[in-house]
């Protein structure tokens, strides 16, 4: 038998039972459409948050006094001195010391709700803050105390929305007026966290306002992200001199964050794909059904086939390729439709969704497989009919 | 009508062929049948039903297999062949009618007719410019893109026949192939037949239409699964 004439004897019934054959390919383009939408938008949240925390810098570590340890177990704070001195421990690249708080900035009856970071000009380098308009600030405006702020995005927009440009002017934060030296790049969400809504001070100005010479966090770029666990340990070891037990600090590294987001994203990724698969294989049940049945009303067809020379073979090739092209049309189509189901929730959930090839591919070859599989059984069955007992089943 | 060119009909022999039914209880349908068809010798098997007709058509046409015996196609032995050998044989040497005419309904006069085709690999375009020609050379010409549900018995019938007849076979069975005609369908049957014995078709009819019997080389007749009787028909010969 010809390899057109496969096709063609294959196509023929599916086109001659169209709604049977419709629902057959329906239920392989759920499975498929649902494996890849799932798997292509779990990827897509993956790396976002990936791409975030590797924005952050594989080599940041946060190191945080508790605040609710500090503020029960007596003062364990940390000085400005302490937190510099952290820069002098090897393989450290550089620190910012910061304060922070959550108080709203206000200008011209506008309120913005900002995370405040007091802080060093180094933080913004070291969060992977990037300033789009006006300058960062600088040594010399931390010596001098000055009254400068940096604004996020969101605050700007929040408290300058048809002004125009911030630069130069005033804001009040905590009942003190700041003037607006720049304004930070978009940078997104984290976590829920949204980046954008940050006002950075320098830290002698915000010490000084609020008369409280303590620093609550201390983030630390390291020369090398492969040597980030020592670091962490001498980090913690100096912590633990200054302050005591370890439950008044914690030192986290972003790699390490990465790393469990990652392994987190994975299983869920697995789950949901273990989950999705259950409807290919559904899917698979119906096309198996539907083809034991074909057998089934086909008896004496494969009788008469029998009678003018069709093998097992060419009756089995014949039966298996109409199993493994349906699950080839619903392959394809359940493919587009994944693809473009993804894009549309990636759009809507503001995930950059990129299809992955290989989840393409190993969707059509899974749904050829599932041809193969669910087509075999019924395909032997009809291979094996005996051509005289076929030639005269009686319905 | 049924014009072809060098049919080289099959000499079929068969020795001591029994064929019994082992379940649901043993039945013996077939007991020691020993016939010889010449070459382009046309053979009516007659017989009251029941008498083991059909199982020696389907074991002549290689679609059963005897319990015993053996059978001789053009001097080779194809008793014991392969599943696999015995398709080839009936794809090459044999064409088959039934009563029934067991048309496949999904296909269309001319793709039921280029079956035996398509199974010997024959490309597309030589199958239909076959297909048609047999068609119309039984008068089905305006008939090729219907399926069987849309013609009468008799053009079911001779659709059967050109599906018979497109591989060259060197033997065609008969199964009652009038049984479901009416008379003037039957009577074009008979003449068909008898187109085909003239030029040198080997074949082997089974029948209750003694009508066609007749037209027959020789009559042979079954009961209870035995060779009772060979005679000439009314143009052929007794052995």
């Amino acid at each position: 038998m010809r390899v057109d004439d496969i096709l063609v004897e294959a196509a023929r019934p599916l086109w001659r039972h169209k709604l049977r054959s419709l629902l057959s390919v329906l239920s392989i383009v759920m499975g498929v459409a649902s494996v890849i939408a799932l798997m292509t938008l779990m990827q897509a949240a993956s790396q976002g948050v990936g791409r975030r925390l590797d924005a952050l810098g594989a080599n940041l570590v946060a190191v945080t006094v508790n605040p609710l340890a500090a503020s029960t177990g007596g003062t364990p704070t940390l000085t400005l001195p302490q937190a510099l001195s952290l820069a002098k421990i090897p393989g450290v690249a550089g620190v910012a010391p910061a304060a922070y708080a959550a108080i709203p900035a206000e200008r011209a009856g506008r309120e913005a709700p900002v995370t405040v970071y007091a802080t060093w000009p180094t933080f913004t380098r070291i969060m992977g803050y990037h300033v789009a308009i006006g300058r960062n600030l600088s040594m010399r405006d931390e010596s001098a105390s000055a009254a400068l702020v940096v604004l996020g995005s969101a605050a700007a927009q929040a408290l300058f929305p048809h002004d125009g440009h911030p630069i130069g002017r005033t804001v009040v934060i905590g009942g003190e007026p700041y003037r607006v030296t720049g304004v930070l790049a978009p940078k997104g969400s984290l976590f829920g966290v949204n980046e954008d809504a940050v006002a950075i001070l320098p830290l002698t100005t915000y010490q000084r306002a609020a008369d409280n010479g303590s620093v609550t966090s201390v983030y630390v770029q390291a020369q090398n992200p492969a040597r980030i666990r020592p670091l962490m340990r001498e980090l913690a070891d100096k912590l633990g001199q200054w302050l005591g037990p370890q439950n008044q600090y914690t030192v986290v590294a972003q790699s390490l964050v990465l790393g469990v987001v990652h392994r987190i994203s994975r299983l869920l990724t697995d789950i949901l794909a273990g989950v999705a698969s259950i409807s290919i294989v559904v899917g698979g049940l119906g096309i198996l059904n539907v083809h034991l049945m074909a057998v089934a009303e086909r008896i004496r067809e494969i009788g008469v086939r029998k009678s003018v020379g069709a093998r097992r073979c060419d009756i089995l090739v014949q039966f298996l390729a109409e199993a493994v092209l349906i699950a080839g049309i619903g392959g394809v189509i359940g493919t587009g439709l994944g693809v473009a189901l993804s894009q549309a929730i990636g759009q809507r959930l503001g995930l950059s969704v990129v299809v992955n090839l290989r989840i393409v591919e190993d969707a059509l070859v899974i749904s050829l497989l599932l041809g193969v599989a669910v087509g075999l059984y019924p395909a032997l069955r009809a291979a094996a009919l005996a051509p005289v007992e076929a030639l005269t089943f009686d319905r | 009508m049924v014009g072809r060119e060098d049919v080289r009909g099959a000499e079929v022999t068969v020795q001591s062929l029994s064929r019994i039914y082992p379940h649901p209880c043993r039945t013996v349908a077939l007991q020691e049948i020993t016939l010889t068809v010449r070459p382009g010798e046309w053979l009516a098997i007659v017989g009251p039903s029941g008498s083991g007709k059909t199982t020696l058509a389907n074991i002549l046409g290689l679609m059963d297999r005897p319990s015993s015996g053996r059978y001789w196609l053009d001097g080779r032995d194809v008793t014991a062949l392969s599943d696999r050998e015995r398709a080839l044989v009936r794809n090459r040497l044999l064409g088959f009618v039934y009563q029934s005419f067991h048309l496949i309904p999904t296909l269309t006069a001319r793709e039921n007719v280029e079956l035996p085709l398509v199974y010997r690999g024959v490309p597309r375009r030589r199958r239909r410019e076959l297909a048609e020609a047999w068609l119309c050379r039984l008068g089905l010409e305006g008939r090729l893109h219907h399926r069987p549900f849309e013609l009468s018995g008799g053009q079911q019938q001779r659709v059967a026949l050109a599906r018979a007849l497109i591989g060259s076979p060197r033997l065609l069975l008969a199964d009652e192939p009038t049984g479901n005609l009416d008379e003037e369908n039957a009577r074009d049957m008979r003449r068909l037949f008898s187109e085909l014995r003239d030029q040198g078709q080997t074949i082997i009819l089974i029948t209750h239409d003694w009508a066609l019997a007749q037209s027959a080389d020789r009559i042979a007749r079954l009961e209870a699964g035995r060779l009772v009787g060979d005679m000439a028909g009314r143009t052929g010969y007794a052995r």
